[in-house]
């Protein structure tokens, strides 16, 4: 029999480490210096990434105040198990105080924000990048100025991760202009500009943006800036999908399905459900409809993946058609989670009966007015105490990116 | 280290003398004491599975070194459930059960030296789980890890880290 104790090998112990929750990870930091430099290495972070996304992501809430921005996630599953859902602690920190932020997007467990002074003119932005599961939060990157004095400059901001460059990358744009900012890089630079005109409603946050397949992906407009989504004034060969390779920073345009030939009450959503791009919309006749993409970019491979009737909902829901539905993800057996963002409820639709059979709502008297899906990771868990060194000698250069209007 | 292995199965082979057994494959543990299982066990453990095909089935009689006549069993009768599509929720708990924290890391090893895939993922979530809430001092304890920081450094490092150190899971008493 062997008697001194078992050595597992690195190798192995990564592996066991990989399926661990981030704080343990931190935590067990002060292992040994072997264990804190493995629990930092780029290699061992992916690793555990890759574990991570495995699982049935968290939806991250977010809501929106002049001041500052709430944050929270919650397992997706147990939407399922209740009727309703309290958030109770918010997973910001005092860091965020006194400054208006916006989560710009989340990807691998990173948050991206962007801020905009409120009290001075012209307004003065700037991005930071936090991860709530590190507690780790970058300096202030990017700087520019944001002029409002005509509205067709207002930007549409995005966040993504590019596999070829393994960077981070946030998007702003707007028409005839498009601009990259590279985290680590931390410079804005300006690509090649889109014919269309992007989707600018500062109530509406579904439409933000859809990362999936190494690209970012929007709904945008053929013919002018919409401020405001009035069906009236619509048709639907003005809508069109547009979709940024994140690696080679070239755009291409998608057309919906063929089928979406009516102009609803309310926008439609894009999302990334079961790894394909989602385009969902009402229909007639108090009707909701999701379509898949199945094979990316190839607008011959738009399938139906769902339909139901929301007309026994009506009498709670008098204003379903205006609310935008966002679909918040599709279970194996092809039930679906539906966030009714402006109402703070989330409806249980049932693939057997083809129904919505159940709603769970959001108790906290807040309007948590955006749902992404999160999965914790530690990408960036030494940012905040590397940066701060930087701070000292680059404090005046880094990123400053004058505006030209 | 290659060649000693197969100059020492060679010779088990020739050792192999009743044609009739070729059917079932003898494993012999580190300690020489020799388990018969049927092929499609062999099959579970690639390791086994790649020795008897690279000598077109000849050899039978696989020594395993590195695994004990204690630990084997166990190795046996989870790919005999996993062939059986017989892998539970609660067969792998009650499996579980039975085992030390020595044990389980023993098993860990065999299963990755046999290369059998789906123990070797279990068998990780399950390190996974035993470690998850524990303490710096337990994680220590549990993989025989030497602590190098100086006490200065660890210092440092868990106040930086203190906010991981909450709702942490006191350690067992009987960690064995």
């Amino acid at each position: 029999m062997i008697i001194v104790p078992v050595t597992v090998p690195d190798d192995l112990i990564a592996e066991v480490l990989s399926l661990l929750k981030v704080k343990s990870l931190m935590r067990f930091k002060c292992v040994s210096k072997s264990w804190n430099s493995l629990i930092s290495d780029p290699f061992f972070v992916n690793m555990h990434l890759i574990k991570s996304s495995q699982n049935i992501p968290l939806t991250l809430f977010s809501s929106h105040f002049s001041k500052y921005t709430l944050l929270n996630h919650f397992p997706t599953l147990r939407f399922l198990e209740k009727l309703s859902i309290t958030l109770a602690n918010d997973i910001t920190d005092n860091r965020f105080i006194n400054n208006s932020n916006l989560l710009v997007g989340c990807c691998n467990g990173l948050l991206c924000f962007l801020h905009v002074s409120v009290y001075n003119w012209p307004q003065e932005c700037y991005l930071s990048f936090f991860n709530p599961a590190t507690k780790s939060l970058s300096k202030k990157l990017g700087y520019f100025s944001l002029p409002l004095k005509n509205p067709h400059s207002c930007f549409k901001f995005s966040f993504g991760y590019d596999h070829l460059t393994s960077k981070y990358k946030v998007l702003a744009f707007r028409l005839n202009e498009v601009r990259v900012f590279t985290l680590g890089d931390n410079v804005w630079r300006n690509i090649q500009t889109f014919p269309v005109y992007p989707y600018i409603n500062p109530r509406n946050h579904v439409n933000g943006g859809v990362y999936l397949n190494n690209s970012l992906n929007w709904f945008a407009f053929r013919d002018m800036t919409y401020f405001d989504y009035d069906w009236e004034y619509f048709t639907i060969d003005k809508f069109v999908i547009i979709s940024l390779d994140l690696g080679t920073e070239t755009f291409k345009q998608l057309m919906p399905p063929k089928v979406f030939d009516e102009v609803q009450l309310s926008m439609p959503t894009l999302s990334a459900l079961m790894d394909c791009l989602c385009f969902s919309h009402h229909s007639n006749g108090d009707n909701f409809v999701i379509w898949q993409m199945r094979e990316f970019g190839v607008e011959e491979s738009w399938t139906k993946l769902l339909k139901f009737s929301y007309e026994h909902l009506l009498p709670w829901f008098l204003f379903f058609r205006y609310i935008p539905l966002l679909p918040l993800y599709i279970f194996e057996n092809g039930d679906a989670l539906i966030w009714a963002s402006e109402e703070g409820y989330a409806i249980r639709y049932n693939k057997r009966d083809n129904r919505v059979v159940d709603k769970t709502r959001m108790t906290n008297n807040l309007y948590w007015i955006l749902a992404r899906h999160y999965a914790e990771s530690l990408v960036l868990q030494g940012l905040w105490h590397q940066e701060n060194e930087e701070e000292l000698d680059e404090e005046d250069n880094v990123g400053k990116y004058e505006e030209r209007c | 280290m290659a060649e000693e292995v197969s100059s020492q199965m060679n010779s088990l082979s020739i050792s192999e003398t009743n044609p009739s057994s070729s059917a079932t494959i003898s494993l012999v543990s580190g300690d020489d004491i020799v388990f018969k299982v049927e092929p499609t066990i062999a099959k579970e453990m690639e390791t086994v599975q790649s020795f008897i095909d690279e000598t077109d089935g000849k050899i039978t009689t696989i020594p395993l070194p590195n695994i004990s006549s204690h630990d084997l069993p166990y190795v046996i009768e989870y790919c005999e459930k996993s062939i059986a599509g017989k892998i539970t929720k609660e067969f792998e708990a009650e499996f579980v059960k039975k085992l030390n924290n020595e044990e389980v890391k023993e098993l860990f090893l065999a299963a990755n030296y046999l290369n059998i895939k789906k123990l070797l993922d279990f068998l990780s979530q399950v390190i996974a789980d035993r470690i998850a809430n524990k303490s710096v001092e337990y994680v220590r304890r549990y993989f025989g890890i030497e602590n190098d920081f100086t006490p200065e450094e660890e210092a440092k490092l868990r106040e930086e880290l203190a906010w991981t150190f909450t709702g942490v899971d006191p350690d067992d008493e009987d960690e064995n």
